[in-house]
């Protein structure tokens, strides 16, 4: 796995040493496979919830985890949710305790029950992390009712994406 | 937020909901479930006694039972006849077999039928082709 290395600040007059060119290298590498991790959640069964504040899907299993150089982090989900109400379901993203939609009274996003199978995908980039490793948690709620979230090998996972970019 | 996580092996997601609400009421925003355990979730750290009494609604819930009341389940069942199959103005719905106290009636080959009852059981519709459903 290739790492980020800080590099040296040269300046005019400077030696350029093989170290500099090392981490040039390995920096470059590190652009092409950077830090991130991909969770496709199986939960041989569908996930329910009946809250109707943001909680997270599965805080053990639909969470990704990376250590980043400070960089901004792409964060990506693909799910398929239903609620058999006419009312909505919603999601956001925990990055490190913190709802990232906090300013939203409905998250990132929400899609509309009436018994329908909806395939929500979303990406948020979430950008002023330290260097350090970050967790991002998908979270949702419903307005009433119970809504639901497909994960099972029959059907589809519920995958969240984290990468440093 | 703080999340009381039991372990529940069948849920009635609606009932077990329901009937936490009942006990806890704006105390919580409801619960989560994945399969194999319950997370309820409280607004604020549940006392001792609200643990006890949230593990008791759990060990009690029924999964066979929609409803928290365990009264008995309600399912409405609703007749189409196929037209011009004949003229009949009723039919009777048959549970395990018995017929309901009273036909349902029609009204252009449309009725509908309330069931109540504390157990699952399979409703049939005499003479006519038809699904069976559960309540």
């Amino acid at each position: 796995m290739p790492s980020w290395t800080t590099m040296n600040d040269l300046s005019t007059g400077s030696l350029v040493t093989e170290a500099d060119m090392d981490a040039i290298r390995e920096n470059i590498e590190y652009l092409l496979d950077p830090n991130k991790q991909q969770v496709q959640r199986n939960n041989s069964g569908s996930y329910s919830t009946t809250s109707t504040v943001f909680v997270d899907v599965d805080a053990t299993n639909v969470k990704s985890t990376v250590t980043t150089n400070g960089g901004p982090v792409l964060v990506m989900v693909t799910l398929n949710a239903s609620h058999a109400g006419l009312v909505n379901i919603s999601f956001d993203i925990d990055v490190d305790g913190t709802r990232w939609g906090a300013s939203f009274t409905d998250g990132i996003c929400e899609v509309y029950g009436n018994s329908i199978l909806r395939v929500v995908n979303f990406a948020i980039l979430v950008t002023g992390l330290g260097a350090a490793s970050h967790t991002f948690k998908l979270q949702w709620k419903t307005d009433a009712g119970t809504a639901y979230l497909v994960s099972n090998s029959t059907q589809v996972p519920v995958t969240i994406t984290a990468v440093e970019i | 937020m703080e999340n009381l996580l039991l372990s529940l092996s069948d849920c009635a997601v609606s009932a077990l909901d329901a009937a936490l609400r009942a006990q806890f009421g704006a105390g919580i925003s409801g619960l989560s479930y994945d399969g194999s355990a319950v997370r309820v979730h409280f607004l604020s750290a549940p006392s001792g006694a609200d643990q006890t009494a949230a593990q008791a609604i759990v060990d009690a819930h029924d999964p066979v039972f929609f409803s928290a009341s365990r009264a008995g389940d309600t399912v409405t069942v609703q007749v189409s006849k196929p037209r011009n199959l004949d003229s009949a103005s009723q039919v009777t719905l048959t549970v395990n077999g018995t017929p309901l106290p009273s036909p349902t009636a029609l009204t252009a080959n449309q009725g509908t039928a309330l069931i109540v009852s504390a157990d699952p059981v399979t409703i049939g519709v005499e003479t006519y082709p038809h699904e069976e459903v559960e309540a």
